[in-house]
């Protein structure tokens, strides 16, 4: 066990070096679709939701036969003529928030003398809800949906009618749900993986230097005893789930010189880490990289010393792969920022959950998270269900282990913020048992 | 008060919430438009019994759409109460038991209107009788007005070629009457006149003509002509008494029911039609209880013709494809009532009725039966007299629709196209199409705008955005006929516009209160609802004169406009002292300076003494006042003016509507009383203008001068006053110091500091002058100014207290921030700039600002949308070449379908041509210069928009040094050079890749970003230009979601070519240069191993 060493052992070994061998095990990139996202500004958002409510209606309709059994017909909203006869309808949620931010306004206040007040959080009692399919809409009201618990884009099936006013009744909900998970391969020794986010170094206030000192001095194997470095030998992979330069905390505004000046440190950084472990590295939405989700990874002319690296990756965010059989799936957080923001929802790891029922790793974007114009595909659709499923810079570690009716468990991690916690997370492979370790 | 009010009408409905919360907290959310009709009350029209339709032409097919069922009436048991809308008048036969001739044709006047309940009255007064009066020889008597009588008479019928009308006796009645001239003082005797009665009011004209032909055969000697130009509607107001949409009241007994069983038919649509005598009915004056409002139903309607590519629908050729409607109760927020009448199948929209139809003709017919059966009362939508009713009606003739065109009230009455032209000092010459619509009033919202509200841009989108914050998404019209013949998908979303584009104006109509503010300004001045729209501001003075000169026994004389150019001396002004102020600047204003002169002095016509006619008279020199301009009027204590009475009810009733405004509690009789005492405000200062009006119906150059020579030597007066007392040798701290006046203003620098002492000393100052005046004039402390920047005469800004503790807002005068003919630019930057100056008090940030941007002018960092020029493409050939003229010759010639037409707008930028080209020549299309990188004329922009203006703001305070400063400083240094991928040149040149880092253009083979010098600093450079990225990538992502939301769509592409929109341009351009600059990035190779 890495952290929970035996006190009594540590009094008797000695604490002399040994040659220890990092432990490999399998890896295999697949962000692929993450990569190759593409990035043709002609084109305009329409078409992500209709590739978006076009897969998901190819995974409902079989769901909603299980659920309802084929008691009810699968309409369209333009089929529906008569009121108050019940039906299934599949679309698209949309939640009207007064207080969502709108470039329109901001502009036409740029002429006027109020200042309007900085929000962090959208929610208000009058947010309502619509449902949109290819050609219509239709505002719901519901006793099942609480409006304060889901966000816009999110993809699903309804049960209700539609009275005279025009307003659908739902009765029930069919949410996508969590996607068939592959049998977990079993394993019987300890290998462990890091995930970190949030090093914030770009940022001239911060103290995390010392911590990420004490951090690279245990991956190196410089701490502890030798049974304890054997263990941290058992490390296989480290991921870096963006922040790397700036960290999401909404007050820190990224300087354009902080980040030309720290690039050099992040480098090394980088290079100190791949040289003892393989290490994954996913760019941030405040890193010195793209915007709009997926993000490529980071440029290789901002690691010239760490490219020399072959264990060091630039990767996207998201990000998916294959560690050891286990599919990892991850964002470095906006996305669940931002369905914070836009809803009641206010811890992570039960975001985190929402969006695996909802199969989806992002579906505020692109109404309120910026987003490549993709053309034919969603990006973001969790295909295929993740063993470790995580979102970086969070204000506080966290975990669960959702387990879905299927059988699914699914290691769930809030990966906290390097630069305030000095913590990270680690998961033993062997079990999926979670972590967290502090370095201040 | 009003705070409250406009959020009721603005608000959409309580929409149905999740967690079924019972605050009361209604919502804003501007939500979709299509959530919106989806949840609007469907309407609580009582549908229990089915309106018999009596007209072949009035169809029960829809219960919803019906008024309310009419009571059964019992005349000789009831009495009927309705409030009349409008009165007009046709020629009839006399009928059993009424007063006045009894020899068809006799003019029959019409009452139209609603009961409290909702059922459309139309009311016949018969009986009323049109006259004139002339002046008559000394010798004039009895027996000779019966020798007049069949002479005129016999003149009349001889003189009337063919007599259509059939008329047996023009002149009815001729009697002597002993009355007065309104004009002038000439002693209190009366004069003799005979009151000339005939059959028709069009014989007046032609009475008048044949005796000033040859008056010596009517025993006449040069006659003198009184009332024979009042519009006969007016004359029976005034003769009745009655106001325009007041309530009127038909006792028990007095008044008869036409049914179908009764002897004379109902003519009308109306669901009650009663006959009454015209001295047989009750008017109530709008006060108290009588000031309520009946339910009027107010149609708002929209329709969609499907062009030819290229040309302007013409109703000869392109079909009618849709017409929407919305109806709205007066007083109530959203509409009862909403549908869409569609060509081909449309799919059903929530909340709305539609209905399709295969063939135009049927879709026409079946909505006119629709609007007879709602039988609206206001008519209104965007633009609706000059385009959608003429197209309806001609269209409907084109494809010979049966009986569309009879929209009126009365049956067999068709509603025809008509042009007018109003000339009014007011808007100038416009050019309008005028329609008939028997007792319903069309109320088109475009004319209500232009007529009320200086905009910069009068099209429904930029009027919504303006008052509602709404963008409206805008479909080309060429895509309209695209989408009409594709699905009934697409079609549905054409109606979706059409609904939009109906029920915007009943949106504005309600928070600009714009029939509640007419309806009061018809009961003010007296006047029809509908004489507001169409006519001047003459006609509403006309009226309220006429009934005061009728009630003192006066008459008004015909007045032949000579179109003299006599000119008075206007107000001037005290000379500026031009500067920055930053100590607060008192402000005096007098308090309804001109009406306020002439009640003060009794001006008026009735007291004007001619010229040299004193002694004539026997006025005494202490009875009459000689005013600055020299003129003589007597004191009021030897006669009193009609206009100072009428000025005097007019502001006595204003402040009792004032006073009434403070202790009402409900916000619908607010807004009544609110828009009251506006429109007595209005009316009390359009008297003078009555007066100074020299095409008018009775102008009076030597009141009107007086006035406005009071008000010169008032403000001189009050200047020399105040500089008199308020100095350090009578103890106060600093000499005070007039700095500028302005018609009815005075800018007093008492030289303190603080805002407290200048709001003490500015009331003291007020009471201390105007206690030198003679009443009612008054001298008001109204607001000080701090900081006060004054510019130039009638140009200034400032910052506007009333109270110490806060601002109330930034007042600016003269100062391009409205102006059509700018760019965007200008107005924002001269905001800004005025913003820093005043609120921020800070000169250095507001010149610095002002730099920045003409640095950023000059490198081609401003948004294009802010220079973007618009003008209305009014005609093709105008005398002098126009930019936006021959902009449209050559978009004609790139592409036809998308070229701009007769009537639209044509939005513009100039960009850069070779030397001496004239900017007419280099206009060219916004989307045409991004797509192409055209570069952009900034210098034209610099010196051409924004150089005057700036200047004019920063000499006050940077003196002559301004130009130099501002102009050519430093920052103008840097110029961006654009390269055009169009022009004579672009063919030849190449474009090479420079060096990211030093711009040292790259070896032609290479495709790095970077030069080998600059390799080092590769990732810094990386950074820099990823910034870029990023900031463009967030404003893609945040204006194509914008637009998504504003369409109400997620799944369809936004189709919107709205220009008007501040972001349409943005969102273009963002597109490629991030597509240019996600390019850049690759130079530095694909981040991707």
């Amino acid at each position: 066990m890495l952290l929970k060493v035996s006190p009594k052992s540590t009094a008797d070994e000695e604490f002399s070096s040994h040659d220890l061998e990092r432990q490999i095990v399998d890896y295999t990139d697949s962000s692929t679709r993450f990569y190759e996202a593409p990035r043709d500004f002609s084109k305009q958002y329409a078409h992500i939701y209709s590739a978006r409510l076009c897969t998901f209606r190819n995974i409902l309709t079989p769901l909603i036969k299980n659920k309802w059994s084929n008691k009810y017909k699968i309409l369209k909203l333009c089929d529906l003529r008569e009121s108050g006869t019940s039906c299934v309808i599949i679309g698209t949620l949309f939640k009207l928030q007064e207080l969502k931010p709108s470039i329109l306004k901001e502009l036409s206040d740029q002429l006027e003398i109020i200042p309007q007040p900085t929000r962090t959080h959208f929610v208000h009692d009058s947010d309502s809800l619509v449902l949109e399919d290819e050609l219509q809409r239709i505002k719901l009201v519901s006793d099942v949906i609480d409006i304060h618990q889901v966000v816009t884009g999110v993809v699903c099936a309804i049960l209700g009618s539609e009275d005279e006013d025009g307003i659908f009744t739902v009765k029930d909900v069919c949410w996508p749900g969590c996607s068939i998970q592959k049998p977990l391969p079993v394993r019987n020794e300890d290998r462990y993986i890091v995930l970190m986010s949030g090093l914030n170094m770009a940022s001239k206030s911060a103290d995390q230097i010392l911590s990420l000192h004490l951090f690279l001095e245990w991956m190196s194997g410089l701490a502890g005893t030798s049974y304890y470095q054997e263990e941290v030998s058992k490390i296989v992979r480290v991921i870096i789930a963006g922040g790397v330069f700036a960290n999401h905390s909404d007050e820190s505004v990224l300087n354009e010189s902080d980040v030309i000046s720290s690039a050099e440190l992040v480098d090394s950084l980088a290079a100190a880490i791949s040289g003892v472990a393989p290490l994954d590295i996913m760019p941030g939405c405040k890193d010195p990289n793209d915007v709009m989700l997926p993000q490529k990874p980071f440029h290789y002319c901002l690691f010239p010393k760490a490219t020399e690296y072959k264990s060091f990756r630039r990767v996207s965010n998201p990000y998916e792969c294959e560690i050891g059989g286990l599919l990892c799936l991850g964002t470095s957080g906006e996305p669940v920022k931002d369905i914070m923001r836009y809803s009641n929802l206010d811890n992570s790891q039960e975001v985190l959950k929402k969006t695996l029922e909802w199969r989806h790793l992002a579906p505020t974007c692109p109404d309120t998270v910026p987003c490549t114009p993709s053309v034919d595909t969603d990006p973001f659709i969790i295909y295929n269900c993740p063993a470790i499923y995580f979102s970086g810079n969070a204000d506080e570690f966290g975990t669960t282990l959702y387990e879905g009716e299927e059988g699914q468990r699914i290691r769930i991690v809030s990966i906290p913020d390097f630069c305030n916690t000095k913590s990270i997370a680690i998961i033993n492979l062997a079990n999926l048992e979670c972590y967290s370790m502090s370095f201040s | 008060m009003s705070n409250k009010m406009d959020r009721n009408k603005t608000k959409g409905p309580p929409p149905k919430r999740f967690k079924s919360g019972d605050d009361d907290d209604e919502n804003d959310t501007p939500f979709s438009f299509e959530e919106q009709l989806a949840c609007m009350d469907t309407g609580d029209i009582d549908s229990q019994e089915i309106f018999e339709g009596e007209g072949p032409e009035n169809q029960s097919s829809n219960m919803k759409w019906s008024r309310p069922p009419p009571p059964i009436l019992t005349p000789n048991r009831e009495t009927l109460i309705f409030q009349q809308l409008d009165i007009d008048h046709y020629y009839g036969s006399p009928m059993n038991g009424m007063p006045g001739s009894q020899l068809a044709p006799v003019p029959i006047m019409r009452m139209y209107g609603i009961t409290s309940e909702g059922n459309s009255v139309c009311c016949h007064v018969h009986g009323f009788t049109p006259y004139f009066y002339v002046t008559v020889p000394v010798n004039f008597t009895e027996s000779s007005c019966n020798e007049m009588k069949t002479n005129l008479n016999k003149a009349i019928l001889e003189d009337l070629r063919g007599n259509k009308d059939n008329i047996k006796e023009c002149v009815l009645e001729v009697r002597l009457v002993q009355a007065k001239s309104i004009m002038y003082y000439k002693g209190d005797s009366n004069i003799t006149f005979a009151r000339v009665s005939v059959a028709l009011p069009k014989l007046i004209a032609a009475a008048k003509r044949l005796i000033e032909r040859q008056p010596l055969s009517f025993g006449l000697m040069d006659p003198q002509f009184y009332e024979t130009n009042i519009d006969f509607d007016i004359r029976f107001m005034v003769d009745t008494s009655i106001v325009g949409c007041s309530w009127i009241e038909l006792p028990v007994g007095k008044w008869f029911l036409r049914t179908i069983d009764s002897k004379v038919k109902p003519e009308s649509r109306c669901q009650i039609e009663v006959d009454v005598a015209w001295n047989a009915f009750i008017f109530h004056p709008p006060e108290g209880e009588w000031s309520k409002v009946a339910p009027f139903r107010i149609l708002s309607f929209d329709i969609e013709c499907a062009g030819r590519k290229g040309i302007f629908p013409e109703a000869k050729h392109d079909p009618v494809i849709q017409i929407a409607s919305m109806v709205i109760r007066q007083g109530e927020t959203e509409p009862y009532l909403r549908n869409v009448f569609t060509l081909n199948t449309c799919a059903p929209i929530v909340g709305s009725q539609v209905l399709s139809f295969q063939s135009e003709s049927e879709m026409l017919s079946k909505w006119s039966d629709f609007f007879r059966k709602l039988d609206p009362d206001i008519i209104t939508g965007y633009n609706i007299s000059n385009f959608d009713w003429p197209y309806l009606i001609n269209r409907a003739k084109h494809l010979n629709v049966q009986k569309f065109d009879f929209l009126g009230r009365i049956k067999n009455v068709r509603s025809v196209i008509k042009d007018t032209v109003l000339q009014s000092k007011q808007m100038g010459r416009r050019e309008n199409k005028t329609i008939n619509f028997e007792g319903r009033v069309p109320f088109d919202l475009l004319l209500v705008l232009v007529r009320d509200y200086k905009l910069r841009s009068y099209t429904l989108n930029a009027v919504s955005y303006h008052f509602l914050q709404e963008q409206k998404e805008d479909v080309h019209h060429s895509i309209i006929t695209d989408l009409q013949n594709e699905s009934e998908q697409t079609r549905r979303r054409l109606a979706m516009y059409c609904l939009k584009d109906a029920y915007l104006p009943l949106k504005l109509l309600n928070k600009l209160m714009c029939i509640i503010n007419h309806m009061e300004m018809a009961r003010v001045t007296g006047v029809p609802l509908l004489c507001l729209l169409t006519r001047g501001q003459q006609i509403k003075v006309v009226s309220q004169l006429l009934r005061k000169a009728k009630e003192a026994g006066y008459l008004m004389p015909v007045y032949h406009s000579q179109g003299s150019d006599d000119q008075y001396e206007g107000a001037t002004v005290i000379e500026p002292k031009r500067g920055y102020y930053a100590d607060p600047i008192s402000t005096l204003d007098f308090a309804s300076l001109y009406p306020s002169i002439m009640m003060a002095h009794n001006l008026c016509y009735t007291t004007l003494v001619p010229p040299n006619a004193q002694n004539q008279f026997n006025v005494a020199d202490n009875d009459v006042t000689i005013t600055p301009s020299k003129n003589m009027f007597v004191k009021n204590h030897i006669r009193k003016g009609l206009l100072p009475e009428i000025l005097e009810s007019l502001l006595a009733a204003r402040k009792k509507a004032k006073a009434d405004l403070k202790d009402e509690k409900d916000p619908f009789k607010r807004s009544v009383l609110d828009g009251r005492q506006l429109a007595l405000k209005i009316s009390a200062n359009s008297v003078y203008g009555f007066t100074g009006a020299q095409v008018g119906k009775l102008p009076c150059l030597e009141i009107s001068g007086s006035v406005t020579a009071y008000g010169r030597t008032m403000i001189e007066f009050t200047k020399s006053e105040v500089e008199k007392k308020y100095t350090k040798a009578n103890g106060y701290k600093e000499d005070a110091v007039v700095i500028y006046g302005d018609t009815d203003s005075v800018m007093v620098k008492f030289g303190v500091k603080t805002l407290e002492e200048s709001m003490e000393l500015g009331k003291e100052a007020a009471e201390f002058v105007t206690a030198k005046f003679v009443k009612p004039i008054k001298l008001e402390f109204e607001k000080v100014y701090y900081p006060y920047l004054l510019i130039n005469k009638k140009r200034y800004a400032g910052l506007y207290f009333t109270r110490p503790d806060k601002y109330d807002k930034m007042d600016c005068k003269g100062i391009e921030t409205v102006r059509r003919d700018n760019c965007p630019l200008v107005s924002n930057v001269m905001s800004t700039c005025l913003q820093k100056l005043l609120i921020d008090r800070d000169p250095d940030g507001a010149i610095n600002y002002a730099k920045q941007i003409i640095a950023d002018l000059l490198c081609n960092r401003i948004d294009i949308s802010q220079l973007v020029i618009t003008k209305e493409l009014t005609k093709n050939d105008y005398a002098a070449k126009q930019a936006h003229v021959e902009l449209a010759k050559k978009m004609k010639k790139r592409d036809e379908g998308t070229a701009p037409k007769l009537g639209d707008r044509v939005p513009y930028v100039l960009c850069c041509a070779t030397k001496n080209t004239p900017a007419y020549m280099k206009a060219e299309d916004p989307i045409y210069v991004l797509e192409n990188s055209v570069p952009i004329d900034f210098n034209y922009y610099l010196e051409n928009q924004l150089s005057k203006p700036l200047l004019r703001i920063f000499e006050p305070i940077l003196g002559e040094k301004a130009e130099s400063l501002l102009l050519k400083g430093e920052h103008t240094r840097t110029k961006a050079m654009v390269t055009s991928k169009v022009g004579a040149l672009a063919a030849f040149t190449k474009k090479k890749e420079k060096c990211l880092g030093c711009k040292t253009v790259m070896p032609s083979e290479t495709k790095k970003a970077l030069c080998d010098h600059c390799m080092k600093k590769e990732g810094q450079l990386y950074i820099t230009e990823v910034f870029k990225l990023r900031q463009l990538q967030q404003n893609f992502s945040r204006l194509w979601t914008e637009c998504q939301r504003c369409q109400g769509s997620l799944h369809e592409e936004v189709l919107c070519t709205n220009r008007d929109c501040t972001i349409f341009y943005m969102r273009k351009k963002m597109g490629m240069e991030l597509d240019t600059q996600e390019n850049t990035i690759l130079r530095f190779g694909q981040p991707i191993w």
